[in-house]
């Protein structure tokens, strides 16, 4: 199957953490070499394939390319709920209960430390200084655009 | 797939979410995506309602041509949103309700004060592809 991931468009927190999980899954996927391409229509991410078949989650995503459906299922509800929260609202507070990470590159690890990091750069030193991890950080920052934090005015 | 429905006794809705698995079709790793990704979308409606419908476009489950345990979680999720979906929205939400009506004369046993009453009398323009 002629896979193509198309990168998400946004210019918020969220945008950092699906362009991350694609960068880190386009290059650890166990269905080939698989392009991201950040130059298309639509503002959302997706992956598709010439015969029809289409994703527009981010963590069905990396589930599929990384062919890893039973990965830790309370880290993924973590992010699914917490995280994704808290990307919307910018809240850090969340990052205090972050359930631990194991160095091993699963989809649920793609998914927690995806979605930590776009929240807080420090997230997870140790899984971050992975060579794999390394370049796709250096990937999603230079094809996500973030909105600079708007100055706040105290006087 | 029309031997699976007529031999599938309706759940009731109360016990769609626990919906077991092992009654359905085993999963391609296709299928497998497509069953998480509604799943996680699905609990963040009335968002990705436009594109649920745009998936049913083409097929008549959520995963293809044969039900699954997905079908059963979604339909509990977005039988709330579609009761309170007035004739207005039928243009833009066809293919999730002609999918609701299937499941709930097929799979879920919805209470008759529940049920999603669709008035096929109303006209609607005809679909731009």
């Amino acid at each position: 199957m002629s896979l193509e991931i198309f990168t998400d468009k946004g210019k918020g927190l969220s945008a950092l953490s699906t362009n991350l999980k694609l960068a880190i899954a386009a290059t650890q996927t166990k269905i080939g070499k698989i392009n991201l391409t950040s130059e298309h229509d639509s503002k959302k991410a997706s992956l598709k394939s010439k015969e029809g078949f289409e994703l527009i989650e981010a963590n069905a995503i990396v589930k599929y390319l990384l062919n890893d459906f039973n990965s830790d299922k309370v880290a993924i509800a973590f992010e699914e709920n917490q995280l994704y929260t808290a990307l919307q609202t910018q809240d850090k507070s969340v990052l205090a209960n972050l359930p631990a990470l194991s160095t091993e590159i699963n989809a649920s690890s793609v998914i927690l430390f995806a979605s930590a990091f776009a929240l807080d750069r420090s997230s997870y030193p140790e899984f971050q200084a992975l060579e794999p991890i390394k370049s796709a950080i250096a990937q999603a920052l230079s094809i996500t655009s973030l909105e600079r934090p708007k100055p706040t005015y105290t006087g | 797939m029309a031997d699976l429905t007529t031999k599938f006794q309706k759940l009731a809705l109360s016990e769609v979410e626990s919906a077991d698995a092992s009654k359905f079709v085993e999963l391609t790793s296709e299928q497998k995506a497509l069953e998480s990704q509604w799943l996680t979308l699905s609990s963040r409606f009335p968002d990705s309602i436009e594109e649920l419908n745009e998936s049913l476009k083409n097929k008549t489950y959520l995963l293809g041509n044969a039900p699954s345990a997905a079908d059963l979680v979604v339909f509990s999720r977005t039988l709330p949103l579609a009761l309170k979906w007035t004739t207005a929205d039928y243009a833009s939400k066809r293919h999730i309700l002609r999918w609701l009506d299937l499941l709930q004369n097929t799979l879920v046993e919805v209470p008759q004060d529940s049920k999603l009453t669709i008035d096929f009398s109303v006209e609607v323009p005809r679909e731009i592809k």
